[in-house]
């Protein structure tokens, strides 16, 4: 008998956990209310390990969620950068844009207001130097430009036209000691002659003792000069000083004109 | 043996832009519209050259002078005078000191700078009817030879670079035109 077991052991084995699989089955399926006595110890037994490794494959999940989407957020971020620079760029030209329109709104402006025809030149060279100031202009004799004429800006007398080409010019600007201006200070009417000194300054000669300059007066160009206008203005008196010796002041002046910001000028055809 | 007709022409196309390049409006320039002298650099480099002929050397150096005159409010010759005041100094110059490395250059450049203001400021001192007072000189030398000296290197580069591709290129053509024209003897 018992080697008539032994035989078959495997088979009784399966068998009998078959009958007590079935038997707690049916015992369970009739048996609706409560779950018995081995359900919650085997519950107990499996709800730790399936807690910790539900709550550790959740957070492994939140963080591949997350890694992807700080992923697709870098992504986003660097696309927006993208964004936000060509903005930022298409700013600063319209800003350029409209800095350029306010400009020429003034300049036509002005240029409406002069009662002497202007020609408008830009500025298409500087000279190449420090010992001397000049530009070259882009209108020349073909548009009817002849040495001598004043050169002025909405703000004032920037120089005069020095030499004339076909289709360009050299100006002499203010500031260059080569320059010599006839002035006339505005509140006084006191006469001199304006020459060029340094970049940001000018001199008035042949200014008399007993003229009445102070500091702050408007120089203004006198009209003598056959082919300046009267009237434009020259600069600010910055400095006056009678030296006890000599027959004249010696007057500083700041010109008007800003001679390093210069980009677009008028010619006057007196 | 001298240098090809096609070097001197680089020099002076070279020195045509490089006179567009210092009167452009848009050069950054220092307080008083000061700038590098690029032409001085081209000159330096110009004279260092053993195989430059004086004549002709001087005459190209002239028309740089010249050329940038024009473009500048400075009285006519001033800039030839100078820069060929400079040219003849430092071929002179070369017959006592090596002018190889382009360091040297850079350096020599800047003692040139000094001497080319000292020049035009004596010029405009003596000559000129409204003469520069020695401050607009303190002024403005110490600026001049500054920005000179910066790009210098740079330039200098440019130019030896530019020589040795015209050189070769010329040995090139010359090479293929000898093959060309050049009967070969039958065997």
């Amino acid at each position: 008998m018992l080697q008539f077991l032994l035989k078959r052991k495997s088979i009784i084995v399966i068998a009998l956990l078959f009958l007590i699989a079935v038997t707690l089955l049916a015992r369970d399926m009739e048996k609706r209310e409560g779950s018995g006595f081995f359900s919650p110890l085997i519950i107990s037994l499996f709800s730790f390990p399936l807690e910790i490794s539900t709550a550790f494959l959740k957070k492994v999940y939140r963080l591949g969620d997350e890694y992807i989407f700080l992923l697709n957020l870098r992504t986003e971020n660097t696309l927006l950068k993208n964004i936000i620079d060509q903005i930022q760029l298409e700013n600063q030209l319209l800003r350029e844009a409209a800095a350029e329109n306010k400009r020429l709104r003034e300049l036509l402006a002005f240029k409406k207001k002069l009662p002497y025809p202007v020609v408008s030149a830009e500025i298409i060279g500087r000279d190449p130097s420090g010992w001397f100031q000049t530009i070259l202009i882009d209108k020349g004799a073909d548009d009817g430009i002849q040495r001598g004429l004043a050169v002025i800006t909405p703000r004032g007398i920037a120089g005069k036209i020095l030499e004339v080409y076909r289709a360009s010019a050299k100006v002499l600007l203010l500031i260059d000691r080569n320059c010599a201006l006839d002035i006339v200070v505005q509140r006084s009417r006191a006469k001199g002659i304006l020459q060029g000194r340094s970049q940001d300054r000018c001199e008035v000669c042949f200014v008399g003792k007993t003229e009445d300059i102070q500091i702050g007066d408007v120089v203004v160009t006198s009209g003598l000069d056959e082919k300046i206008p009267r009237g434009f203005v020259a600069g600010e008196v910055v400095r006056v000083n009678k030296l006890a010796s000599g027959y004249f002041q010696e007057i500083e002046l700041r010109p008007a004109v800003d001679f390093a910001k210069l980009e677009e000028v008028f010619i006057v055809k007196k | 043996m001298g240098i090809p007709m096609g070097v001197y022409t680089f020099f002076v196309l070279t020195g045509f832009f490089l006179c567009c390049l210092q009167t452009h409006p848009l050069l950054p320039a220092a307080q008083g519209g000061i700038r590098p002298d690029f032409i001085l650099i081209l000159v330096v480099y110009f004279s260092s050259r053993a195989a430059v002929d004086m004549c002709l050397g001087a005459v190209v150096v002239s028309l740089l002078g010249y050329g940038l005159g024009m473009l500048s409010g400075a009285p006519s010759g001033l800039y030839a005078v100078t820069y060929l005041a400079v040219y003849v100094l430092l071929r002179e110059l070369k017959r006592i000191i090596e002018m190889e490395t382009l360091a040297f250059l850079a350096v020599l450049t800047g003692l040139c700078s000094l001497v080319k203001e000292a020049l035009i400021w004596f010029i405009l001192y003596f000559f000129s009817s409204t003469p520069q007072r020695a401050i607009a000189f303190k002024q403005m030398v110490l600026t001049q030879l500054l920005f000179t000296v910066l790009v210098a290197p740079i330039v200098l580069l440019v130019l030896h670079k530019g020589v040795e591709y015209t050189i070769t290129g010329h040995a090139f053509f010359a090479l293929l035109k000898h093959r060309m024209f050049t009967r070969t003897p039958q065997s």
